[in-house]
């Protein structure tokens, strides 16, 4: 079976061979690239299509390379939440908007959108302590929506975006994965309008007093933004994609029950049906802590919660997890990602915590293995060539219950 | 007169409107200021940072009440500079979250509940480098500063961060927390204290001001 396969099939639901192992490389590789410290045998042009390869794992092509861009106006609505990467397969355009971009002396970048209806404006950075922290995405530094004003203006703006297919774009990501791994069509960060307020639109703990003092505001950007979700679920469903993501960073502090059930799960549900209907599987990256959120995931339609931690990242355990999914969701995660680090815990105490990590989720259904959310730049590149071995060894499914 | 009980319900719903009602009416009868602060505001704060603790509450309730508090603070605040036991002389903890890092959800809670819990804080944002805490306690004479990081890789800054510290800011305690951040960590890295949520934070901060 291929990776592709494997990975298809425990998003089905149906048995593969084998335990996928999908780790995500892509800050590991752009920060020892950098640094010059791939590991022996790997040249400084190796890719990560190269070194998953190399592993023998699936090539995670899951999330976009938010940093790789073709030209600016790829990222350049980014303060908005809308990107234009390659691989995707819509484009979203704004109408009616003049956009006035600049960058300060800081290298900062100002975006400014002036509509019929007022401007706003929003400032982008990415510094060098960014990218060497392991940052994949530029930082909204400050928001579009700063004054209740705001929110008519940034209503109007998603009013008047129009999504188109873009298919070309996504078969060529398509093909170039091909049978290394699952090329996921991506949506947006936020599921739901108000989890993209939360994530781009405003500060994230100034959302918390939006919510409180401007209700009829954010009523009706929910309003003035859903035209533009139900394109662009539409478009995403009539792709070639066989999988779509959509939804990011949920965490039962910040996305807490109350609000995730009031304001995102209703919007998953309504996906996964749109998507469903088209047969596309639903992703959606549920990388904090899952432990508040279980039966709201349960209840969501999505297929597969990806980037899934476990402890002692996060307090949710994969067993209490599997339980709330009964085995409607694929979980695609389940190696935090400081087990990887020396400075975390010994080799005896990695072997150890893997060993367990494959007893817990024995027989292996519904899982696709993955490090959450990713494998560090420090990451020791022994311990990921140990987890693809353990695969190998004692990954046929279903797994032994030992 | 001072409605204890009801300012304590104000700041408990995060009620801004009512906290102001509350403490105003109480000021104009003479209430003293002191009073209004230990015997409405901080007390309700510490039952805000208890319930949250203990996942009763969620974070929009932490904040509301938090601003609703500080609404109230900004008050009483010329009277408790007046009655000179008050807003000066609190102890000041600078807080940052260090280089490299950009998260600041769970930092800016820690600043809220550390107000609340009658510290004055100098919050220095994200991304903050060493020089710049350095700056800071130095600049406000800090007892305490308090580092976050969400990153395994930014936790290593606050290694640096400290050992920066200790050369060049006498003897300001540091505190440490954050996701990825433990108890051992901070021993090893020689920090004063970990704390692994909000209000530990406050607990452990007052634990270091205390008099010895
Ligand atoms: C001074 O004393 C103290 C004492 C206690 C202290 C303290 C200081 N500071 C905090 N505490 C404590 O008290 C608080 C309240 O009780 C608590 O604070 P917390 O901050 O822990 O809790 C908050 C109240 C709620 N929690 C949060 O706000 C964090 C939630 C998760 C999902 C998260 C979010 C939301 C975000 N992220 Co980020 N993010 C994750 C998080 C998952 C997780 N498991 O933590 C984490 C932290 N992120 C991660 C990553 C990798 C990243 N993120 C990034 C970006 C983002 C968003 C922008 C999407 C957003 C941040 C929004 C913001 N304004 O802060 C990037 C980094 C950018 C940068 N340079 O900083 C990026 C690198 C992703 C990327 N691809 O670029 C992971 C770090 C992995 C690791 N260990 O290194 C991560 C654990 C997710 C995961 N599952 O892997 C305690 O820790």
């Amino acid at each position: 079976m291929t990776h592709k396969e494997r990975m298809l099939r425990a998003a089905r639901g149906d048995w593969a061979d084998r335990l996928p192992f999908v780790p995500r490389l892509d800050l590991w590789h752009n920060a020892n690239r950098r640094r010059g410290t791939f590991p022996p045998g790997y040249g400084p042009e190796t890719t990560t299509a190269e070194i998953a390869d190399g592993l023998g794992v699936g090539h995670h092509r899951i999330i976009p390379e938010f940093l790789n861009v073709r030209t600016p106006d790829d990222s350049i609505d980014r303060g908005l939440g809308i990107f234009r990467l390659r691989g995707y397969a819509y484009r979203a355009e704004l109408q009616h908007v003049d956009r006035v971009v600049r960058t300060e002396p800081d290298g900062a970048t100002i975006v400014e959108y002036h509509t019929p209806v007022g401007s706003v404006s929003c400032k982008i950075t990415f510094t060098e302590e960014m990218r060497e922290s392991g940052a994949s995405i530029t930082w909204i530094d400050e928001h579009v929506i700063k004054r209740p004003e705001d929110y008519a203006v940034v209503g109007s703006i998603f009013r008047n975006i129009e999504v188109s297919p873009d298919y070309e774009n996504y078969r060529a990501f398509q093909q170039e994965v091909g049978d290394t791994g699952l090329a996921v069509a991506h949506g947006v960060g936020g599921a739901s309008p108000v989890q993209a307020l939360m994530r781009d639109l405003v500060d994230g703990t100034q959302f918390y007093y939006e919510l409180a003092d401007h209700p009829k505001e954010v009523q009706q950007l929910v309003e003035d933004m859903t035209p533009f979700y139900e394109q662009l679920v539409r478009v995403l469903a009539a792709s070639p994609a066989e999988a779509v993501m959509i939804g990011a960073n949920y965490d039962d502090t910040i996305t807490f029950p109350p609000l995730f059930e009031e304001h995102i799960l209703p919007w998953l549900q309504r996906w996964a049906a749109v998507l469903h209907a088209s047969g596309k599987l639903f992703f959606t990256h549920c990388d904090g802590e899952n432990e508040g959120l279980l039966p709201l995931l349960a209840a969501s339609g999505i297929d597969v919660a990806e980037s899934v931690c476990a402890p002692p990242m996060v307090q949710c355990s994969l067993t209490a997890m599997r339980q709330a999914f009964g085995g409607r969701i694929t979980i695609f995660g389940g190696v935090p990602s400081v087990v990887l680090l020396e400075e975390s815990m010994t080799d005896d105490e990695f072997e150890a915590h893997m060993r367990g990590l494959f007893t817990e989720i024995a027989p292996g259904d519904r899982f696709i293995l993955g490090v959450s959310d990713m494998v560090p730049p420090d990451a020791k590149w022994h311990r990921l060539v140990r987890i693809a071995e353990m695969v190998e060894e004692h990954g046929t499914l279903p797994l032994k219950t030992r | 007169m001072l409605d204890e009980e009801g300012l304590r319900q104000a700041v408990l719903k995060g009620d801004r409107d009512s906290v102001r009602t509350f403490v105003t009416a109480a000021l104009d009868t003479g209430v003293d200021a002191v009073k209004i602060l230990n015997a409405g505001l901080l007390p309700a704060m510490d039952v805000v940072g208890k319930r949250f603790g203990a996942k009763q509450i969620y974070i929009s309730e932490v904040l509301l009440s938090a601003r609703a508090m500080h609404a109230g603070l900004a008050l009483i605040r010329p009277a408790l500079a007046r009655a000179g036991g008050g807003a000066d002389t609190k102890p000041v903890v600078v807080l940052g979250t260090v280089k490299g890092d950009l998260h600041d959800i769970g930092k800016n809670l820690v600043g809220m509940m550390l107000e609340a819990g009658g510290f004055t804080v100098v919050d220095l944002g994200t991304n903050v480098s060493a020089q710049k805490f350095i700056q800071a306690v130095n600049e406000h004479g800090a007892q305490v500063v308090g580092l976050s990081a969400l990153l395994t890789t930014t936790m290593r800054e606050m290694r640096q961060t400290l050992a920066e510290l200790r050369r060049s800011a006498g003897t300001v305690k540091a505190v440490i927390g954050g996701a990825p951040v433990t108890q051992e960590f901070a021993d090893t890295i020689g920090a004063d204290g970990y704390a692994p949520d909000a209000a530990s934070a406050v607990a452990r901060i007052k634990e270091l001001v205390a008099p010895a």
